[in-house]
């Protein structure tokens, strides 16, 4: 296996190409993006329920970048279906803890096809295309 | 050598001239082979990268070149024999770093073809230099004066000149460009004005490799009395520069993308601009006195270089110009458009592909996208086959979005590289397209 199949692993490819929860999205859709290769993310949480016990139905995504920034948004979108606001947060920060080298990078194990990352996020210069979304998910759960 | 490297066949290049001479191909391939032999210069060049130890293929020469064994070696040596503060250490070392700072100005002014020594200021590269005129030329302007750039320009000649434009109350207009990537001349005459104090232009693209008219834009400017800053940062180790032909005012250039080290760069002003304008930075060699009500600046050069300057640089920068006079900067632009031609041709041939920019006049510079795959990971996948380039929007984001694209891939290059390389780096993108879109 060459370096960039170990990178580009199946996982991702299949996350670029058949993203999951990725719909078309208005321009009133919160934002998020890496100016400095210009990847974008925007995301609509769906609620199911009320107050504290709310559930997120799904996250849709809309964006473009590249298959880093794109299969890892698809790949969080599907982690955070089902989780309270507090459980999604404890998600998120888990895996910008991993990637800031907080946490061991064994911990993407229990994260499901995120384990993918693994080699990505050794990359200084291909982290930021890894994170956009999930910074940018926190952001939106911690304010709203 | 490896594979890449080895000195291949030449296939049919286009005839360059006509009778008499020696034909195209043969032309070619010697140029090949020196190419092939200046790399010995190179001592990175031979490194190898990945876990499978692949050759390197390095074509992102616009970003910053590699350097010769000279400039390596001139670097240390200075470090081993001479290193000590320039200008104020009564010493010998002092007077020898001193004579080595000094002698790097003299081959700097040479290299630019200036008049004196006092008009060429060191800085950290092109951007500091650009930012020193950018401040100390229009703080002596007034409200609503103009400054004239274009759409192609880098970051580092758009914002200088909008920080000054926030300080001074300026008005900054731009140029537009084709779209085949050249500079719409006409602007010129429409926005050159009675206001416009400045006009700044790159000598070539960093994104589209054109090489703009600068003598041209140069006798609209003078003939309307105006100043003209030359952004030399992709020109001078591909295109030669000479201030004198080019009617540059101001030209600024880094070392590092000049076969030189990081964090040296060269500002030629006129003096006539150079002497009415006001100091930038305070410290250091800039002063002549200071008492507590104020100062008076020290002559040109040194009124514009404030604290310990980066001799080492400088004696780095000194080996790099010297060496690319060796090779001769005709030969590299030469050997660079038939490096381009060739990656150019082959790229067209890739279905699908688009490359940004087809001016008349180009360099080694060229950018590209495939349709469905992001610049990120056609970069990602020819660096797992060994090939250096860049993705990005290249600091150029009003460009970028003049051409409708965020992120492109770009490929360019310099005197080392080889037929071989251009070969196999198309051979790479396309093998990316078929196995990633
Ligand atoms: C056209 C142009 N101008 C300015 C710069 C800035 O050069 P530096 O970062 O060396 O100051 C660059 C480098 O990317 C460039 O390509």
């Amino acid at each position: 296996m060459s370096d960039f199949d170990e990178l580009y692993q199946e996982i991702i490819r299949d996350h670029y190409k058949h993203p999951r929860n990725r719909v078309p999205l208005g321009k009133d859709c919160p934002a998020f993006d890496n100016p400095s290769c210009g990847d974008r993310v925007k995301f609509l949480i769906e609620w199911e329920g009320e107050g504290e016990g709310a559930v997120i139905k799904a996250v849709n995504f809309d964006g473009s970048g590249c298959s880093i920034s794109m299969s890892s948004t698809s790949m969080m979108t599907e982690l955070l279906a089902g989780k309270t606001r507090k459980q999604a947060l404890e998600i998120v920060d888990h895996f910008l803890g991993i990637v800031h080298g907080e946490r061991d990078s064994g911990d993407l194990e229990e994260m499901g096809d995120v384990i993918a990352l693994g080699g990505v996020i050794k990359l200084p210069v291909r982290v930021k295309c890894a994170t956009l979304s999930w910074n940018g998910m926190k952001r939106l759960l911690s304010a709203s | 050598m490896t594979a890449i490297h080895e000195k291949n066949k030449v296939a049919a290049p286009r005839p360059e001239t006509g009778r008499g001479s020696k034909n195209g191909a043969e032309a070619v391939s010697d140029m090949n082979d020196r190419a092939l032999g200046l790399r010995g210069d190179f001592p990175i060049l031979s490194s190898t990268v990945g876990r499978d130890k692949l050759p390197l293929v390095y074509l992102d020469n616009a970003a910053t070149t590699q350097k010769p064994r000279s400039v390596i070696d001139a670097i240390s040596g200075y470090y081993e024999r001479d290193n000590s503060n320039v200008h104020r250490s009564i010493h010998e070392l002092g007077e020898r770093a001193t004579a080595l700072y000094e002698a790097a100005r003299e081959r700097a002014r040479l290299f630019v073809g200036a008049e004196s020594a006092d008009e060429i200021v060191f800085t950290r590269g092109t951007t500091e230099a650009i930012n020193l005129v950018a401040y100390s030329f229009c703080a002596g302007l007034k409200p609503g004066d103009e400054i004239l750039l274009t759409q192609m320009e880098h970051h580092a000649n758009i914002v200088s000149w909008q920080i000054a434009a926030r300080l001074f109350g300026l008005v900054v207009k731009f140029v537009g460009i084709t779209d085949s990537g050249e500079l719409r001349l006409e602007d010129y005459e429409r926005l050159v004005g009675p206001r416009t104090k400045m006009v700044a232009v790159t000598q070539m693209s960093n994104v589209l490799g054109t090489v703009n008219p600068i003598a041209k834009i140069a006798g609209i400017a003078h003939s309307k009395g105006i100043p003209l800053l030359v952004d030399a940062a992709q020109g001078a180790a591909h295109e030669g520069i000479d201030v004198a032909s080019l009617g540059a005012d101001f030209l600024a250039f880094s070392g590092h993308k000049a076969a030189g080290p990081m964090g040296i760069g060269v500002l030629y002003g006129k003096r006539e601009f150079l002497e009415r304008m006001t100091p930038w930075q305070g410290g250091g060699e800039m002063i002549r006195t200071v008492t507590l009500e104020g100062f008076e600046p020290n002559d040109l050069p040194y009124k514009f270089e404030a604290g310990t300057p980066n001799v080492e640089g400088a004696v780095g920068l000194h080996a790099a110009l010297d060496y690319l006079d060796s090779v001769g900067t005709d030969w590299i632009r030469e050997w660079e458009k038939v490096l381009s031609e060739r990656a150019i041709a082959g790229l067209r041939s890739i279905p699908g592909l688009e490359i940004f920019g087809s001016a008349r006049e180009r360099g080694g510079i060229v950018s590209f996208e495939v349709p469905g795959i992001h610049a990120h990971d056609m970069a990602a996948f020819l660096d797992s086959r060994g090939i250096a380039i860049r993705a990005g929007h290249h600091c150029a984001h009003p460009l970028a979005q003049r051409l409708g694209v965020v992120s492109t891939a770009r490929a360019s290059f310099f005197l080392y590289n080889t037929l071989s390389e251009v070969d196999f780096f198309i051979q790479t993108v396309d093998e990316a397209r078929r196995r990633l879109s």
